[in-house]
């Protein structure tokens, strides 16, 4: 039995000093700061740091089995156990096999399997032609799928067409599984104007050629498709103020469909982006400041749901291909895992001192619901998994991408000022991360 | 005096999980799946749900209106209260013209003390604001009366002007307090009324049809105005109408803080009933008046998108005999008001949670954990947690209850929803770890409710 004590334990409905009795991994009692320790229990004093419900992340590429080269089960589970993730759920592509069929997932499982040091779950994928795989993909675990409307980047992992999703969409339906989106559409995409390598050096020549307008048409024919088939659209990494004004007309509508930003876009601008900064590059782009207010608005009025990261590494020199700085040619993505929560609280506290309960609801709570674990996973409450982050969320951290804990330590972030050092992680109430140490390693389960 | 409540389901405005509560003495100290520790009393609330007590910020217990006062004083009141699974109650202390803050809230001290069986806090409500006025809502604050209610209806008895509006919304700003404003325009509603009259038009229907929803809207959107350039929240009490509800939506829209409540009346009655047959219709009458059936849907998805924060009463209950009469010849001469402190919860749980158009969360939100929010009692009140008052609802969601005024318990002769049958109903009620409602009956004590002192939001 663990005894866990805080002045300040962040609850869904708010956030008060307590003390959480653990048995077998699991919330047992929540009571109040000053009771009396129940005897033969581990004590863990936590003092005034905050404890907060483990991090979900929904959304990270670790590439393995296939391009482990860029990522794997052990660097990326150890960097979500180092930013307090306790359970993350793996995207169906970039590994090889891509997750788009049973057998798939079983060698993707295989590969895992005593590997993670944190708990991790599976979203399969749809692609042209696979259909008649998604029940047994459904029966052999998978949490739900994702999809991409523009081409993934990988030749495994094919676009779908309208009509692809009309064969998926009542299969998900009937299943009660959500479909995540890439949402942008290839005909609104722009070819670059000046298809020379010089300017392909400013951020703002890939800035024009993936317009807000590409994601509107996307999120509107997905808003449409929701609502024919009644199947729950979860739309991945929102970009554009314009996107934010579509799901918010679409929830009015009774639309069952959710959405996420990402840190990056929630930190970032494009004006402050250095002229061969590839670091920076990801689909949709990073955009102008005002966007980036649009979804922190999202966000605080319930329009967007939750915060994932989209952690997609790729070894550095993909990001310099041919040695050079062409924002155009480089590959695509930002590795951000084990900095989700400072990146995203440290925008979040200038808006809201009192916003920890806001935060633990878009990266813990709703990010557990989308994948089915809402009943068990990301919030402090009886009978929920002890899977717990504590924190000082007033420390400040200069990011050393250096110490990071992903495979490949190119970051956006690195040298930036955060707010927010993880102390410790608990996953099922075992300790598996400690100032700076893994203190227990692959005990994650793969769920 | 230790009380243990198992095998139930808590369910607060942002958690449901299946597990037991323990009570010491007036506190929740410990939640937690089987717990097993001794315990004094055990309610078995297996197949129940575990609720925060309802919280009622909109009544009127004891009140002089028109000629004569609300049939229920704080004592039947609160017991009525209790039994339909609400645990406080903000009520209205009124000061009258020539006449002190300070004397208004004596006087229902007074009235509450020694008779409520459940915590109650007021709110005041201001009828004459001048400097010495404006400086007492101070005091008033730091006592723990940080809410005022001011009236832009009913002329020469509690309305006041603009510039008295703006002024104590300006002095907000300063203290903490928060404004609730009663918005129907009232010199429109005086013309339209007299006009009536004139006509020969007194049967109890007028009423509905002199106060039009478009007055409620104007006055609505004026307060919102006022507060907004006085740069204070506004919360604006018994909202009715969809049109009025517009100008809330698109203030919050803007980012605006706005805030309103609903009651249940405008979700459940409609300007039909106005038409029962002889004078029927006086049962129904209030302010605002219940409107179009048609329009009830708007109020639903305010509540459900929360441009509605809170579903209160106004209970303010007059009998048909000897009070609502006063009006039989002359429908302004009714007494304003309807009962409903105690059958909040099983309406909007049987009408809101069942038929799916709000969450069981949602519903625990509006009747409890936002009203606590609003108004100064979050966490101790509205939510259950350790630490909290043991103000707790074992609510069986089976339960079947016939709505009459012979079996509920407020002091009034008639029901405004005679003979419906809803489903989920109270089955054992906590006041602060006493167990006031249990088997049927009323079990607490006469005087066991203590004042509230709120803090600012």
């Amino acid at each position: 039995m663990l005894v866990l004590r805080s002045a300040r334990v962040i609850f869904p409905d708010g956030e008060r000093p307590a003390t959480l009795q653990i048995e077998e991994g699991v919330i047992t009692r929540i009571a109040a700061h000053n009771t009396d320790d129940p005897t033969g229990a581990a004590i863990f004093n936590a003092g005034n740091l905050v404890v907060s419900p483990g991090l979900v992340d929904t959304h990270v590429h670790i590439n393995e089995p296939g391009r482990t080269a860029w990522e794997g089960f052990d660097t990326a589970t150890r960097a979500a156990a180092a930013g307090g993730v306790t359970t993350m759920v793996d995207m169906p592509l970039n590994s090889v096999p891509a997750t788009t069929t049973a057998a798939a997932l079983g060698v993707k499982r295989e590969a895992a399997r005593a590997q993670c040091h944190v708990d991790v779950a599976f979203w399969g994928g749809v692609v042209p032609g696979n259909a008649a795989e998604l029940d047994a993909l459904v029966d052999a675990g998978v949490r739900g799928f994702k999809c991409f409307l523009v081409p993934s980047g990988v030749d495994e992992f094919a676009a779908v067409s309208e009509s692809d999703l009309r064969e998926a969409m009542p299969i998900l339906a009937r299943r009660n599984v959500p479909l995540l989106v890439h949402a942008e559409l290839p005909d609104y995409l722009v070819t670059p104007t000046q298809p020379t390598y010089p300017t392909h050096q400013t951020y703002a020549a890939y800035l024009a050629t993936r317009p807000p307008r590409a994601e509107v048409e996307a999120i509107r024919l997905m808003v449409r498709l929701a609502a024919e088939f009644d199947t729950h659209v979860h739309i991945v990494h929102v970009s554009s103020a314009e996107g934010v004004a579509e799901i918010a007309a679409a929830k009015l509508a009774s639309v069952p469909i959710t959405a996420e930003t990402c840190p990056h876009y929630l930190t970032f601008e494009a004006g402050e982006i250095a002229d061969c900064a590839t670091e920076f590059k990801c689909a949709p782009p990073i955009r102008e400041a005002a966007h980036r207010d649009a979804l922190w608005q999202g966000l605080v009025d319930g329009t967007l749901d939750l915060v994932a990261t989209d952690h997609s590494p790729a070894p550095p020199a993909m990001k310099r291909p041919d040695g050079r700085a062409d924002f155009i040619a480089a590959w695509g993505g930002i590795a951000s895992l084990e900095l989700s929560l400072a990146a995203t609280w440290s925008g979040l506290r200038r808006q809201s001192a009192n916003a920890l309960p806001h935060l633990a609801r878009w990266l813990s709570e709703a990010p557990a619901a989308l994948a089915g674990l809402g009943a068990r996973k990301g919030r402090i409450a009886p009978g929920f998994d002890a899977d717990l982050v504590v924190w000082d969320p007033d420390a400040e951290v200069i990011v050393d991408a250096s110490q990071l804990q992903q495979r490949h330590k190119l970051t956006p972030y690195a040298g930036r000022a955060l707010r927010g050092r993880v102390e410790t992680t608990f996953i099922g109430g075992e300790r598996v991360w400690d100032r700076g140490r893994l203190t227990r390693a692959y005990g994650g389960r793969l769920l | 005096m230790r009380t243990l409540i198992k095998n139930g389901t808590v369910v607060t405005a942002s958690d449901q999980y299946p597990g037991d509560v323990l009570v010491e003495d007036e506190k929740i100290t410990v939640i937690g799946t089987s717990l097993d520790m001794h315990a004094d009393k055990t309610i078995d609330a297996a197949g129940k749900y575990v609720l925060p007590g309802g919280i009622d910020v909109h009544t009127h217990m004891d009140m002089p209106f028109g000629g004569t006062t609300s049939a229920d004083d704080f004592e039947s009141g609160t017991v009525a209260a209790a039994f339909g699974g609400t645990t406080a109650i903000v009520d209205f202390a009124i000061q009258y013209r020539g006449q002190t803050l300070h004397h208004a809230m004596e006087t229902w001290a007074r009235k509450a003390e020694g008779r409520a069986v459940i915590d109650y806090g007021f709110h005041m409500i201001i009828t004459e604001l001048n400097d010495q006025v404006e400086s007492e809502m101070d005091a008033l604050v730091r006592q723990g009366i940080p809410s005022f209610k001011l009236f832009m209806a009913y002329p020469g008895v509690f309305m006041l002007d603009d510039a008295s509006i703006f002024k104590a919304l300006l002095r907000t700003g300063r203290n903490g307090g928060t404004i609730c404003m009663h918005a129907e325009n009232g010199g429109v509603i005086d013309v339209l009324v007299q006009r009536a009259l004139a006509e020969g038009k007194t049967a109890p229907k007028y009423h509905a049809l002199t106060r039009p929803a478009r007055a409620e809207a104007e006055a609505t959107h004026r307060a919102i105005a006022l507060a907004e350039i006085a740069d204070v929240p506004i919360y604006i009490v018994h909202l009715s109408a969809a049109e009025a509800l517009e100008m809330v939506t698109e203030a919050r829209d803007r980012g605006l803080p706005a805030f309103a409540e609903t009651c249940p009346q405008y979700l459940f009655l409609s300007y039909d009933n106005y038409e029962e047959p002889g004078f029927g219709g006086a049962k129904y009458v209030m302010s605002p008046p219940l409107r179009e059936q048609a329009k009830q849907s708007a109020l639903w998805r305010g509540l459900a998108s929360n441009d509605l924060q809170c579903i209160s009463t106004d209970h303010c209950p007059f009998c048909m005999k000897e009070q609502k009469e006063l009006g039989r010849n002359d429908f302004s001469k009714i007494p304003n008001g309807a009962p409903g402190i105690e059958t909040r919860m099983s309406l909007v749980y049987d009408g809101g949670v069942r038929p799916g158009r709000i969450t069981l969360n949602r519903f625990v939100e509006l009747t409890s954990t936002a009203p606590a929010k609003m108004f100064g009692l979050f966490p101790r009140k509205g939510t259950i947690a350790p630490g909290s008052d043991a103000d707790i609802v074992v609510f069986d969601p089976n339960r079947k209850l016939t709505l009459s005024a012979k079996t509920l318990h407020m002091k009034v002769d008639y029901n405004p929803y005679e003979g419906r049958e809803v489903t989920g109903a109270t089955d054992t009620v906590l006041s602060r770890g006493r167990v006031v409602i249990e088997n049927g009956a009323f079990v607490g004590r006469k005087g066991g409710g203590s004042f509230l002192r709120r803090s600012t939001r």
